[in-house]
């Protein structure tokens, strides 16, 4: 599908997952503040759905903004419309069937029951609370680790190793595998194309789809095989294995004033969940009940 | 000075079952020259990749064997610039293999090609102008400022194969081997690329190693050739010296020059051997009276439409605009072309046809049935069956029986006839003995027939095939395509994605030629190859044939085009039988 590219100006670069936008202020932060960010989210969203009643129960509000948060961060990494609904969507019913499962099974927590246009619910509106703080909660981990996959080059993370004090063959590894993503992808787009060319004209229920997903698995992992087999070769070929001194090139980079500013925030957000504490339901006097 | 030096290698690769393998390099005795071009032939499974791997230490040193176990896999001795490649300290020999795809080890340009610099520890300044420089001589330099941003895979087949041997040039190398390096390229692309090595070549006074089958590129290029065939070493000497020996190296399967091939069989000589150039065919033919006749073309009667196209639109998800306003009718029954450079959107346009991509403007009509409707995008397999590139990827089970029945089972049918069905298509492919085989340990070749005998036993009205010769020997590549004509001669409608000139002249009745994502020509494959400028607006090559037809008009406006050996040798033959001994063989 490609011609030759000889574009004077490239507003585009492919990440380890598809591609983001150049110049956007999510592609401008060190890829450290990033992996700060998703940890840091991560944990306060555990915080946050995992409040005891005593400190007002799981922070709804904070987990909104929270996700709110991730969604407009997504939204300006510049990813296409297409990949950016498309992921959005793709997360939904994973956290609809969170938010049935902690419904479902921890129907009976403490409270009122819940009251859906006059008709009382067999559970309880704490446990709706829980079920809709975990799906809230999971639905940031899951977009921030998108975040990270679709704004992040093989580059980016080696320097970061680099800086942390990682050796070169280390840090290249781990970017590699994560590299890999890609391919394996286009692998598994291709090897999709041609079973379902083959798949005839019988109506294929659940059952035979999960089937025929594992019939990928075949040409999948001969073509991994296959590519890890070719790459051992290039490695040697370019002389890897007897490499003693490697030079690191372009692949450190400074921290801008962008990425101090969102450690800031991050600290702050910290401090006041899980340092003192505090929920936003409560600051804002939200009352759900 | 001798760059490289083998002597007496036999290889045999390690089994991880017990059993002992049998050497795929059978005493193998060359050596080559400081700045020479080698080129090494060699149909499927001769071992020009293992003899590419030996002579840059990945083989022993990847499969980490015991030294005690080493001498019963390892015979003979390798020496590249002196000293054994297996432990050389510095980087001197560069190895590019076939799919570059799978040897870009980073995910911006700049960085593929500083890797192995960086792995040398050359300081950073210094990275930077040769990567700069390597990248220049390569025809790349306008892309050095965004170099840091562009990932390999957003080039073309033809700028991957550049990055990659610029990846080895930035590192000096004083050998660089090339394992098919433009097998995947159209004939343009592949040309390009191999001048631009060959000018690194001759500046550098880089000694070159280069596997490939293209016998116009290896006489054109090549200084010596080396024959492999089932590990042995069949032929060595200067690429006149064999590719005259046409009776040989047809015998182990090698691609020759059209033009030698027809001079072969005609008897005809150039300077006491047969013409490799249109050029010394040409100069061969100068003084001879030639009876050309064109074969009788037959009116198809059946004028009902197998895919008709109209309007047709398609963009990428990332926005590119692949087809534009394609208008298309292709007949039934018919065995078509679909010819193009790289990027001119053949494959899309068939993948459309096969309703593998549905999301498109326009209208795309199969057998008669509108694929905008959903009921039909339903049967639609049943209607085109798809035979992609790459056969390992459409390798779904662990025999080759399960492997066809696959696509019989999805289609509902009984298991008499699914059984009935796998033996027949099994057999006409000729694979039937390996009926219980792993697929996945079938050779090249194999692994591409039965990707067919998959697709033929469902018995589509339509066939489409991507790149069936591409890394195929002659042998293989002349088994397919007559495996096609067969299909179509008993009805079926073939398509055929493919940048062998040859046998699109050879086995195609209509060209479909594409270009910027527009069909530019649609036709018979003679109209189409009778005007040189079809050929030149397509990006493509003439075949042999056809372009000593354009140099025979040049003498004789009215000469029709001929398109193959076949037609030649008619047209020879009759002047010979007409001329009693022919002044030929004087010129």
């Amino acid at each position: 599908m490609s011609s030759d590219l000889d574009r004077s100006d490239k507003k585009y670069v492919k990440s380890f997952l598809f591609s983001m936008k150049l110049g956007t202020p999510v592609e401008k932060l060190h890829v450290l503040t990033k992996l700060a960010l998703i940890f840091v989210l991560s944990a306060v969203s555990i915080f946050m759905f995992d409040l005891p009643p005593a400190k007002g129960g799981p922070d709804l509000v904070g987990l909104c903004l929270l996700l709110a948060a991730v969604v407009i961060l997504l939204a300006m990494a510049g990813t296409t419309k297409y990949l950016f609904s498309s992921y959005l969507v793709m997360a939904v019913p994973v956290l609809a069937g969170e938010f049935l499962w902690w419904a479902v099974f921890n129907p009976s927590l403490p409270g009122p029951k819940a009251d859906l246009l006059g008709f009382v619910l067999p559970i309880s509106i704490t446990s709706l609370e829980v079920a809709a703080s975990k799906a809230l909660g999971y639905a940031v981990m899951i977009y921030s680790a998108f975040l990270f996959l679709l704004t992040t080059r093989d580059s980016e993370i080696m320097g970061a190793l680099l800086q942390l004090g990682f050796k070169f063959k280390q840090a290249f590894f781990l970017a590699l595998t994560l590299r890999n993503l890609n391919t394996m992808m286009n692998d598994y787009e291709s090897i999709r194309m041609a079973q379902e060319a083959r798949s005839g004209v019988v109506k294929r229920g659940l059952f035979h789809k999960l089937i025929d997903l594992g019939y990928t698995s075949v040409p999948l992992i001969a073509s991994m095989i296959r590519r890890s087999t070719e790459m051992g070769v290039a490695l040697q070929a370019r002389g890897f294995e007897e490499a003693s001194s490697v030079t690191n090139f372009r692949e450190t980079r400074g921290f801008s004033i962008a990425d101090y500013a969102t450690f800031l925030v991050l600290a702050a957000l910290c401090v006041y969940t899980l340092v003192l504490g505090h929920s936003f339901t409560v600051l804002l006097g939200v009352h759900l009940s | 000075m001798r760059a490289i030096e083998v002597n007496d290698l036999w290889w045999r690769y390690p089994s991880y079952e017990g059993l002992e393998t049998d050497y795929v390099l059978k005493g193998i005795s060359f050596s080559v020259d400081r700045g020479e071009f080698f080129a090494v032939v060699g149909p499927s499974g001769a071992g020009k990749t293992t003899l590419c791997y030996a002579l840059t230490g990945i083989i022993p040193t990847i499969f980490k064997i015991p030294q005690e176990l080493l001498p019963s896999h390892m015979k003979g001795q390798v020496s590249v610039m002196g000293e054994d490649p297996s432990r050389r300290r510095r980087a001197r020999v560069g190895l590019l293999l076939q799919d570059p795809e799978n040897q870009f080890l980073r995910m911006d340009l700049l960085h593929e090609v500083s890797f192995g610099m960086q792995m040398m520890g050359l300081p950073q300044d210094e990275i930077e102008k040769r990567a700069k420089e390597a990248l220049e001589i390569v025809g790349l330099g306008s892309l050095w400022h965004i170099a840091d941003k562009v990932h390999p895979s957003e080039l073309s087949g033809g700028q991957k194969q550049r990055v990659a041997i610029a990846s080895f040039l930035a590192m000096t190398p004083d050998v660089l081997i090339l394992d098919e390096p433009t097998s995947d390229l159209d004939p343009a692309g592949k040309l390009s690329v191999i001048q631009a090595i060959d000018e690194v070549h001759k500046e550098h006074d880089l000694t070159l190693v280069l596997v490939e089958h293209n016998p116009d590129v290896v006489l054109k290029f090549a200084d010596r050739v080396l024959v492999l065939d089932e590990g042995r070493q069949v032929m060595i000497g200067s690429t006149a010296d064999v590719y005259s020996r046409v009776d040989e190296l047809s015998k182990h399967g090698i691609y020759l020059p059209e033009v030698s091939r027809m001079a072969w069989a005609t008897g005809i000589t150039y300077g006491g051997r047969v013409p490799f150039t249109v050029e010394e065919m040409e100069r061969a033919l100068s003084s001879a009276k030639l009876y050309p006749e064109l074969p009788s073309t037959q009116e198809t009667e059946d004028n009902e439409s197998a895919v008709e196209v109209n309007a047709l639109n398609f963009w990428y998800e990332d926005g590119t605009h692949a087809l534009r306003g394609i208008d298309l009718k292709l007949q039934r029954q018919a065995f078509v072309a679909l010819i193009g450079q790289n990027g001119s959107g053949k494959t899309t346009l068939a993948r459309v046809v096969a309703g593998i991509y549905k999301k498109y403007e326009g209208t795309v009509r199969v057998m008669g049935h509108d694929l905008n409707d959903k009921r039909v995008r339903g049967v639609i397999h049943g209607l085109v069956g798809y035979v992609f590139q790459n056969p390992d990827n459409q390798i779904f089970t662990r025999s080759v029986h399960d492997e066809v029945a696959y696509g019989l089972r999805n289609m509902g049918l009984e298991e008499e006839e699914v059984e009935e069905r796998i033996r027949q298509s099994l057999s006409e492919v000729g694979l039937l003995e390996k009926l219980d085989e792993d697929p996945m340990f079938l050779g090249k070749g194999e692994k591409r027939r039965l990707g067919l005998a998959s697709v033929m036993a469902m018995r589509p009205p339509i066939i489409i095939v991507d790149e069936p010769t591409t890394g195929q020997d002659f042998r293989m590549s002349q088994d397919i395509m007559r495996l096609l004509a067969l299909l179509n001669s008993r009805g079926t409608t073939v398509i055929a994605i493919t940048h062998d000139m040859t046998l699109v002249a050879e086995y195609a009745k209509q060209v479909v030629a594409m270009a910027g994502g527009r069909v530019i020509y649609t036709g018979s494959t003679r109209d189409f190859f009778s005007n040189p400028a079809n050929v030149s607006r397509a990006g493509v090559m003439a075949p042999g044939s056809v372009q000593l037809s354009y140099a025979m008009r040049r003498q004789e406006p009215g000469f029709p085009v001929l398109m193959n050996v076949a037609e030649w040798e008619a047209a020879i033959g009759r002047e010979q039988m007409l001329t009693g001994e022919s002044e030929l063989n004087k010129a």
